[in-house]
């Protein structure tokens, strides 16, 4: 380098260019010192350009982290770099001093370099250079935090131990939402938080230590207002809204049983102000706070209902109410909906169920709904085997009870690949999941239910009582109106018929 | 009007009265709707068959509607509670059923009624 900027500018150019070099091990002559001031010149431009994203459309949670995180640090390994190259590069000085010789002021040994045009070149090359790197590094760290919020990353990367939450997200009414949406907030607290919790998640998986199947995160989870609220409006009027349930009887020509329901949906009347039905449980104008007993929310303790700020009205448990109160919470959509994307089926009835209705499983089958829950519920193969599994089974099962009505061949192998369908929705051994793992919160178990402490009953199983004995109210009316139960399609109201699509 | 008409007249108005103050214990035919509205409406608590054996029934204490004790209640009583419905405290249970004026005819209820009645062991 030295011979060739002595060839090119003769003799003369020689001493400017030596003086530089003499004088830049002080800024970016060494390597040390060089790749410093490249890393701090990075780091400056990327916090610059992520800080005017963020002024003008706002970042997202790992942009945040990008910025208020990683960057700094970068930034602090850059300018270390620097005096540590500038230290040993004076120790190299002392040590030959011969050597280096006195490059002068700085003023004066730049202006002696740029006199050269080769010296010029060279600095507009590594300007030219530094420049590049940062484009390229920001576009990478660009394209690293766009990817970082994608359910691809959250689901597929580093979260293996995720793919049942994944499977279920991806056939979930919030397919298109991104993870990050719900999981992390905005801004750099929640990017913190989510990143160390993260952390502790990648050494658990590294090293073994999680739990199986994945804890839900109700504690951590985010509040509705946050959530939810972003695209639906909790004081929407939704009115009242007929839904079917339906199931199929035990016997040979898998008998539907249907129910009819109007559930009261309410939501806030705009012209009064007052709320009602189910939805009035997301009330802005009134909130509703309980005694959180246990990690998923199933034992509650005290109730209130609070307006301004004050309590109205309080039930309280029974005294043997068991577990310690872990937290005062405020009720919002997340209480109910628990499940409203990491769907599953909530037994192999009602996966089966569900098959029948939609019309996966064929209806016409003898028995089909007898013995395919039969089927499922004892099924454990491994998943790369479940189709085969499911054929083999379906076949021992309708040879040992329903042999006279036992389908073809290629009836066996689609209803097997149905049931494998099923299977593969909800059981997932390696990570000990199966049928009713995760609940959802929504309903309360079925017309009679044997465990009146589920779902809604876990406040309106009639145990909470106000101080003066005043039950909190356990009505069916209030949340829904049962048109006809457990009925033929060709037996339900007419008015109601054709709404059937069956 | 001579004697014996008078005789029968009276018998006659005699019998319509008792007939409506005592019970009646015949069965009835049952029609589609009729089963259906007992499904819909009633039967969450009092279950199909009319025992009350449901965890709504049991917590409430509601009446075995098969049994003798049950069926000595007259219909006007019976009209009476699914129309206006009940609320009240008995052996320390909250009975609670709510008013099916709104939302049942007359006639629907009138039926309802000969249904409980052929709910007799």
């Amino acid at each position: 380098m030295g011979q060739s900027a002595s060839g090119s500018t003769g003799g003369g150019g020689f001493a400017p260019y030596r003086a530089l070099i003499e004088f830049l091990p002080r800024l970016w002559s060494n390597w040390i010192t060089l790749l410093g001031t490249v890393v701090v010149t990075a780091a400056a431009v990327t916090i610059l350009s992520a800080l005017a994203i963020d002024l003008t459309s706002g970042l997202n949670a790992y942009a945040a982290a990008i910025l208020f995180l990683v960057m700094p640090g970068v930034m602090a390994v850059g300018l270390i770099l620097v005096p540590i190259g500038l230290f040993r590069d004076r120790r190299r000085r002392r040590r030959q001093p011969a050597a280096t010789g006195d490059p002068g002021s700085v003023e004066e040994a730049f202006a002696r370099a740029m006199q050269s045009q080769i010296v010029r070149r060279r600095v507009a090359l590594v300007l030219l250079m530094t420049v590049m790197n940062v484009l390229i590094f920001s576009g990478v760290t660009y394209r690293a935090v766009t990817f970082m919020e994608t359910p691809k990353f959250c689901g597929t990367v580093c979260h293996k131990v995720m793919q049942p939450e994944f499977d279920a997200y991806n056939q979930s009414p919030h397919s298109r939402v991104a993870c990050v949406e719900c999981h992390i907030g905005s801004g750099a607290p929640s990017m913190i938080q989510a990143k160390l919790t993260g952390l502790r998640q990648v050494w658990g998986v590294a090293t073994g230590h999680f739990h199986r199947p994945i804890e839900t995160p109700v504690h951590n989870l985010r509040s509705a207002r946050e959530t939810c609220a972003n695209c639906h409006q909790p004081n929407r009027q939704s009115g009242s809204k007929l839904a079917f349930r339906i199931h199929f009887k035990s016997d040979e020509t898998n008998t539907p049983q249907v129910t009819a329901m109007m559930f009261h949906l309410g939501g806030e009347d705009r012209a009064t102000g007052r709320w009602s039905g189910i939805h009035s449980h997301a009330s802005t104008s009134q909130e509703i706070r309980y005694e959180v007993l246990d990690a998923h929310r199933v034992g509650i303790g005290k109730i209130q209902k609070l307006e301004g700020g004050k309590v109205i009205k309080e039930w309280l448990p029974p005294k043997e109410q068991p577990g310690s109160v872990q937290e005062m919470r405020v009720m919002d959509c997340t209480d109910c909906h628990n499940r409203a994307t990491h769907i599953y089926d909530a037994s192999p009835e009602a996966a089966v169920t569900r098959a029948l209705t939609e019309g996966r499983l064929d209806r016409k089958v003898p028995w089909i709904y007898a013995v395919a829950t039969g089927v499922l519920a004892n099924a454990k193969p491994p998943r790369d085997r479940a189709e085969a599994y499911f054929r083999e089974e379906l076949e021992a099962g309708y040879t040992r009870d329903h042999a006279a009505q036992k389908p073809p061949a290629q009836v066996l192998e689609e209803s097997a690949k149905a049931l494998a369908t099923l299977y593969l929705r909800n059981v997932y051994p390696d990570m000990h999941l199966t049928w009713g793992n995760y609940r959802s919160q929504i309903g309360h178990g079925g017309p009679d239910p044997g465990n009146t402490k589920v779902q809604c009953f876990r406040c309106h199983s009639g145990d909470h009582r106000t101080a003066d004995g005043q039950e909190l109210s356990g009505k069916c009316e209030s949340c829904h109106e049962v048109v006809a139960k457990d009925e033929l399609p060709a037996d339900l109201p007419d008015e109601i018929k054709p709404l059937l699509q069956f | 009007m001579n004697r014996p008409r008078k005789l029968i007249l009276a018998l006659a108005l005699a019998g319509a009265f008792f007939a409506a103050m005592v019970p009646r214990t015949a069965s009835a035919d049952v029609d589609k709707k009729t089963l259906r509205t007992w499904k819909a409406k009633c039967s969450s608590c009092h279950g199909e068959d009319g025992k009350g054996a449901t965890e709504q029934g049991k917590k409430m204490g509601v009446r075995d509607m098969t049994g003798p004790d049950f069926m000595k209640d007259s219909d006007i009583k019976m009209k009476d509670a699914i129309t206006n419905g009940i609320k009240q405290t008995k052996d320390g249970k909250a009975q609670e059923m709510e008013p099916y004026k709104d939302k049942l005819k007359p006639e629907e209820i009138d039926n309802l009624v000969a249904y409980v009645r052929s709910l007799k062991k």
